[in-house]
């Protein structure tokens, strides 16, 4: 175990890069209070180093402060405008999407949006920058014109009002888009190397140097992974004719981001990213050594560290590299492996012998790692939950890195806005062998003193690039600026006592109850007391993918024998056997299935119906005690039902993940749902005011008929809400995953519930599916498949002489997304691959209709086209595989015969490369076509394929209103920051399931009930509270 | 035919601004029928049901939010189901039938009303309806078509029937003989103590369920996240 009191001691490096690597991936989500009590002795204030630091930092502060000019307007604006209130957050939404809006008319309806719903006459007058109440008079005038043409009840009002708005619009646009550049222009030093460096010429002046940043985010394409490289290529190359040219000054460097020279920059494509992305960044690394400009690779998601030192580490080997002390890294303070990655590139140096520039930033995508893992149901967090927590962390890499057996390895390099930070390290530091860094626009008084009291060297991290680039980066600054608890915000703000922003981390963060913030619950525990949050590993991390690897792996060679168990007999006999075999590879053989005829159909429903009253008679407590075992058994289980879902329903490794945490997530919701809804009698009044006290029990034999795509999901979501609710069930799971289906009820039998409460048939639904819903002893069907079938099984239950059958039914959609231009291309298109081609499509959620406002479309589809070159279909125990198989050669005849048909009549706009080795599976290659009309669709096609059609911004409404005529309403995605836009969308689709801003599959049981309406289904939704009370019915109990 | 009527733009348009209404305000409105409605020998149990039926109406209005991972808002909320049917049968009363208009209205559907044997009192009824503001686009008495033509109705989205137990067999079966969507039947079959249309969760089967997901980080919901990172507890 690391241990941070261990690399102080010189002799700690000798151990070599290569053992302490294996220290890095074991933190990542390791124990936030024994990882911080551990650091706080490092970060702990030695000798009169506290004293020191806040004398320091105190004098910083009152120097910045009693300059008049060291308040940018900018600083003001957001010290008024904070992120706590709805009118920071408005300009800063603005601020995200205005300047990439290309048409007039959506751009003012943005601007309508967010200017009219705030209160801007609470800021008049509030702030002592005569700009910033101008700017606030100008913002509560616009939002008054804006809304000029709405009655408060958003009617519209006159004539004069409406064109007084509309001549008004274009100088409002303007104006908007002249401050937004002008926020930009904080933030940016120029929109080209050129500019940049003339506008840093007043910097260097004062002493400081640059880090020039090309602006940019993560490419999705090749062709946007091309186009990052040359401009790093040319800004090291300016960058370097510019040191010619002024030898006497500090040298610049350049710093770059990887995900911006790769189009899958991931872990999960580590061996392309080890060879096209390494020869893609040595080539940088030969041009900039060339000429002598240090390069610093950036920081970026927790999921990629691993891979980025893995990357650094070839690099920094190489021979071209070899004897360079120009390449660096950033390690994120925030990381709770910081401590250990610092140590192992120490020892990499001592291995290579060359001094590595190291820049220790905090980390800048907290806000995210906390979201991820919280989906992702991790076992903890990759960072600290308490900002004092990274400050601590901070300050203890701090030490290690200005400690003495450093020295020649390592250049540290100190990027904080913090005065106390940096106070606190020229308090620690016993040499001047290291840097300041900070970001251009801000923290410029403070670093101005800085350099004066200490001459320490302070670079300026400084984007380049044009403001359409810079949107994503401009909200990271205002994020960090904004907020009332930041530093920034906080040396800016003359109320805040200057002792408090002088206290050491270390005291601060010993003085709280806890080291973790309780306010963050950990992934597992975000639904509280309700239930514990199904788990996951995360297979980017090298500590959690491979011993969950190898458990998976144990299974790969396996094989399943399948059967039916009826009164938990396995039925062997009256059957007939299937061989099974892997969608993704036909020649693997996974098991064999035995397919039950007419007479086990019966025995099946004699027990059902024999036992249904002693289930039902069952208390609740133990019937969800059964449900909550299953859920963990197939916890225990994972690895297992993992190996099953890839071999036999053709998942990929991440698609099988997320099936078993929703079995475990169904498992535990329906069981507290059941104990809430169950436990007690309710109550009401009938017509005559006499109390009716009722009991909610189960209605009796229920039919379970399940589909192949989530095929122990949906199978044990339908199982579970009808056992838990006291039905005995009778299980038909699709033909093509009956292994899985076998293996779930044995787990399920396994926890001691009562063999006559569940029966599982395996067969065909001519066969097995007929029977049972033409039977007069089954009181209902719970079905997930296909609309036609659904109208069968209804047909069949109608035709008994009985009073009608509950029927639950969960059908497919024709699913549309609808992007407006005020979306973020790159967002939308990562979230159209993920929602129309994850699963191979074979999602009834997944996206089929992509509606793309025309003034954005081509800029859209370029990137969509690229992204779908990226796209890897194959083996789905690779786990570089993005797309596996469709389920069987049914599906996948038919699916081809659609892209065949639409070949001849749409625009074919990407198709996914096929590799061979797909030949022996049944796959369908990603396609995306152009069409004119939703009329050119016919019916869903359950597949990997994208059909997206142009719309005018005016013609919104009537797009609505041919999706909703198609009948189907299952999902709806919708991209868009205005919110009105959004929120009308949503209002006016019928569908069951909307998803703005965000992908639109993969619902989170308890969280995002899912289930649609019209031909997609009847609700009501599963995994949501309505849910369950359908499976019961209301007994009265006599007085 | 009602087909013509309910596919027409301005029927789709009257039924989401009905729809969008509220669950409160239509059964504010519909409350302002009760002290209205035609003498019968039943009045005061008809009272007493439709102020049941429209009490829940707040429960209705109650969207869930719901727990999950940060940097994200779910809801859950009803809204009506779109077009239904409501069948009264000889052999009941009209305290049935009027449970389920109201029922139906309240929650949000438009509908189409066929009583034939207790026509009369549907037509008091219905003008009663549109006399207090009720759209006619949302509310159509049909008593000249036959129950095999009303159940045709293409743009048809949820059957209501007061009637037997065995009819409800026959309409189950004439309901699923139908193409395209699956349309529920609920049914009350105590035409005299309303005993279903009286249970907790009996008006949930009258509506559709909508969830809704914002990435609020796009929006700048992040910082609220960032703030809790800086909390000082």
């Amino acid at each position: 175990m690391f241990k941070t009191s261990d690399i102080l001691d010189p002799a700690y490096l000798n151990q070599g890069a290569a053992s302490l690597w294996a220290n890095i991936s074991p933190l990542y989500a390791a124990d936030e209070s024994v990882i911080l009590r551990d650091l706080m002795r490092l970060a702990t204030p030695q000798g009169n180093e506290l004293a020191k630091s806040e004398q320091r930092a105190t004098t910083l502060i009152e120097h910045v402060r009693a300059n008049a000019g060291a308040i940018h307007m900018i600083d003001a604006l957001l010290l008024e405008y904070s992120l706590d209130t709805r009118e920071g957050i408005l300009l800063m939404c603005l601020a995200e999407a205005l300047m990439r809006i290309p048409d007039a008319d959506t751009a003012d309806a943005l601007i309508r949006d967010k200017l009219s719903v705030a209160d801007w006459k609470q800021h008049l007058s509030h702030s002592d920058s005569l700009l910033v109440n101008m700017s606030t008079w100008g913002l509560l005038l616009t939002g008054k014109v804006v809304t000029m043409d709405e009655r408060e009840d958003g009617s519209p009002s006159s004539i004069i009002n409406q064109l007084l708005n509309r001549m008004s619009e274009p100088v409002i646009r303007k104006v908007m888009q002249q401050a937004m550049k002008i926020m930009g222009h904080q933030f940016v030093l120029g929109q080209d190397m050129p500019e940049a460096f003339k506008c840093g010429k007043p910097y260097r002046a004062k002493g400081y140097t640059y880090s020039f940043d090309m602006l940019g985010e993560a490419a999705l394409t090749q062709s946007d992974a091309n186009h990052y490289f040359n401009d790093y290529w040319q800004a090291i190359q300016f960058v370097g004719q510019q040191q010619a040219k002024f030898p006497n000054e500090i040298p610049a460097s350049v710093s770059i981001k990887l995900s911006a020279l790769h189009p899958r920059y991931e872990v999960l494509q580590q061996a392309r990213e080890m060879n096209e992305l390494l020869i893609t960044v040595l080539k940088l690394v030969s041009h900039a050594r060339n000429l002598n400009v240090a390069i610093t690779i950036d920081a970026e998601e927790a999921d990629r560290l691993e891979l980025s030192l893995q990357l650094f580490e070839q690099l920094y080997r190489h021979p071209q590299t070899k004897g360079w002390k120009g390449l660096g890294l950033v390690v994120q303070a925030y990381s709770k492996r910081a401590l250990p990655v610092l140590a192992w590139l120490a020892a990499l140096a001592q291995d290579v012998g060359d001094r590595i520039p190291v820049r220790l930033v905090k980390g800048a995508y907290w806000d995210t790692e906390i979201k991820l893992c919280q989906q992702k149901g991790l076992s903890g967090y990759p960072v600290f939950t308490r900002k004092e927590g990274t400050d601590v962390s901070y300050l203890a890499c701090a030490r290690f890195l200005l400690s003495e057996h450093l020295r020649g390895l390592i250049w540290p390099q100190f990027a904080s806005h913090n005065a106390h930070t940096l106070a606190a390290i020229m308090a620690m530091a016993q040499h001047n062998r290291f840097e300041f860094q900070r970001l251009h626009g801000m923290g410029d008084a403070l670093h101005d003193q800085v350099i004066q009291q200490s001459g320490v060297i302070t670079r300026i991290y400084a984007p380049v690039g044009n403001h359409k680039d810079l949107l994503p980066y401009l909200v990271r600054r205002l994020l960090e600026n904004g907020a009332n608890s930041s530093f920034v915000h906080r040396l800016a703000d003359q109320r805040c006592p200057v002792a408090e922003l002088v206290q050491h981390p270390y005291e601060v963060l010993k003085s709280r109850k806890t080291l973790y913030n309780p306010q963050i619950p950990l992934p597992s525990q975000i639904f509280g007391a309700q239930r514990v949050n199904s788990s996951s590993p995360n297979i980017a991390i090298h500590s959690q993918w491979q011993p969950f690897n190898a458990a998976v792996k144990a299974h790969l060679n396996r094989q399943w024998q399948a059967t039916a168990l009826v009164n938990g007999q396995a039925v062997t006999e009256h059957s007939q056997m299937i061989s099974v075999s892997s969608p993704a590879n036909r020649t693997i053989t996974v098991g064999t299935a035995h397919f039950v005829n007419a007479s086990v159909v019966e025995q099946a429903l004699q027990t059902a119906s024999t036992f249904a009253p002693e289930w039902q008679a069952t208390p609740v407590e133990q019937r969800a005690d059964f449900i909550r075992q299953l859920g963990n058994l197939l916890e225990t289980h994972q690895a297992e039902l993992i190996a099953l879902c890839q071999l036999e329903a053709g998942k990929t490794v991440q698609d099988a993940i997320d099936e078993v945490r929703e079995a475990v997530d169904f498992c535990r919701y329906y069981a507290q749902q059941a104990e809430q809804l169950c436990a007690q009698p309710e109550t009401w009044l009938d017509l005559s005011g006499q109390q009716v006290k009722a009991q909610r029990l189960g209605r009796g034999v229920l039919v379970c008929i399940s589909p192949w795509n989530f095929p122990l999901a949906i199978f044990l979501g339908q199982i579970t809400a009808a056992l838990v609710t006291g039905n005995t069930v009778i299980a038909k799971p699709a033909e093509q995953t009956s292994l899985i289906a076998h293996r779930a009820i044995e787990l399920l039998l396994s926890t001691g519930i009562p063999s006559g409460a569940i029966q599982l048939l395996l067969g065909d639904g001519a066969t097995v599916g007929t029977l049972l819903t033409r039977d007069p002893r089954v009181q209902g069907v719970v079905f997930t498949g296909s609309t036609e079938t659904a109208q069968r099984i209804n047909r069949n239950l109608s035709q008994r002489d009985c009073p009608p059958a509950l029927l639950i039914a969960e059908t497919g959609g024709q699913n549309a997304m609808f992007v407006d231009s005020t979306a973020l291309p790159e967002q939308v298109v990562k979230d159209v691959v993920l929602s129309g081609f994850a699963s191979a499509g074979q999602r009834c959620s997944a996206l089929r209709i992509l509606c793309v406002q025309r003034d954005i479309a081509d800029r859209i589809l370029d990137l969509l086209s690229g992204a779908m070159q990226e796209l890897r279909v194959g083996d789905p125990l690779l786990l570089a595989t993005d797309v596996g198989p469709v389920i069987d050669e049914t599906a996948q005849q038919g699916l081809l015969k659609h892209i065949e048909q639409m070949k001849q009549r749409a625009r074919l706009i990407a198709q996914t490369p096929l590799p061979a080795t797909c030949d022996k599976g049944t796959f369908v290659a990603p396609t995306a076509f152009e069409i004119q009309s939703i009329s050119e669709l016919g019916r869903e096609q359950f597949g990997p394929i994208v059909h997206v059609l142009r719309y005018e911004a005016r013609e919104l409404d009537r797009l609505i209103d041919a999706i909703n005529a198609t009948g189907y309403g299952l999902t709806l995605g919708i991209h868009s920051r205005n919110e009105h836009t959004a929120a009308h969308i949503e209002a006016r689709a019928k569908v069951g399931n909307t998803y703005i801003n965000r992908n639109q599959i993969g619902a989170m049981v308890g969280v995002q009930p899912f289930g649609g309406q019209g031909l997609s289904g009847t609700g009501p939704k599963a995994g949501g509270c309505h849910y369950l009370p359908r499976f019961t019915h209301l007994v009265a109990l006599e007085s | 035919m009602f087909d013509n009527t309910f596919l027409n733009a301005q029927h789709v348009a009257v039924l989401e601004h009905w729809d969008r209404r509220g669950f409160r305000s239509r059964a504010n409105l519909l409350a302002t029928i009760v002290d209205q409605l035609p003498e019968t020998a039943e009045l005061a149990k008809q009272k007493t049901l439709l102020r049941a039926l429209l009490a829940k109406a707040d429960g209705l209005d109650q969207a869930d939010t719901l727990l999950g991972p940060t940097g994200e808002s779910n809801v859950l909320y009803l809204a009506g189901r779109g077009d239904t049917l409501v069948y009264g049968s000889e052999t009941t009363s009209p305290l049935a039938i009027l449970g389920l208009v109201v029922a139906a209205l309240m929650t949000g559907n438009a509908v189409i009303l066929h009583a034939p044997y207790h026509a009369d009192w549907a037509e008091q009824v219905c003008r009663l309806l549109y006399q207090v503001g009720v759209p006619s686009n949302i509310l159509t008495l049909s008593q000249d078509d036959s129950l095999e033509q009303l159940l045709a109705t293409q743009t048809l989205k949820l059957m209501c029937a007061a009637c037997g137990v065995l009819e409800t067999i026959d309409l189950g079966r004439q309901l699923a003989a139908r193409e395209g969507v699956l349309v529920p039947l609920v049914t009350e079959i105590d035409s005299v103590q309303c005993s279903h249309l009286l249970q907790p969760d009996f008006l949930w089967r009258f509506v559709t369920e909508k969830t809704r997901t914002i990435n609020t980080t796009a929006v700048g919901g992040n910082a609220s996240l960032l703030a809790l990172g800086s909390a000082s507890i």
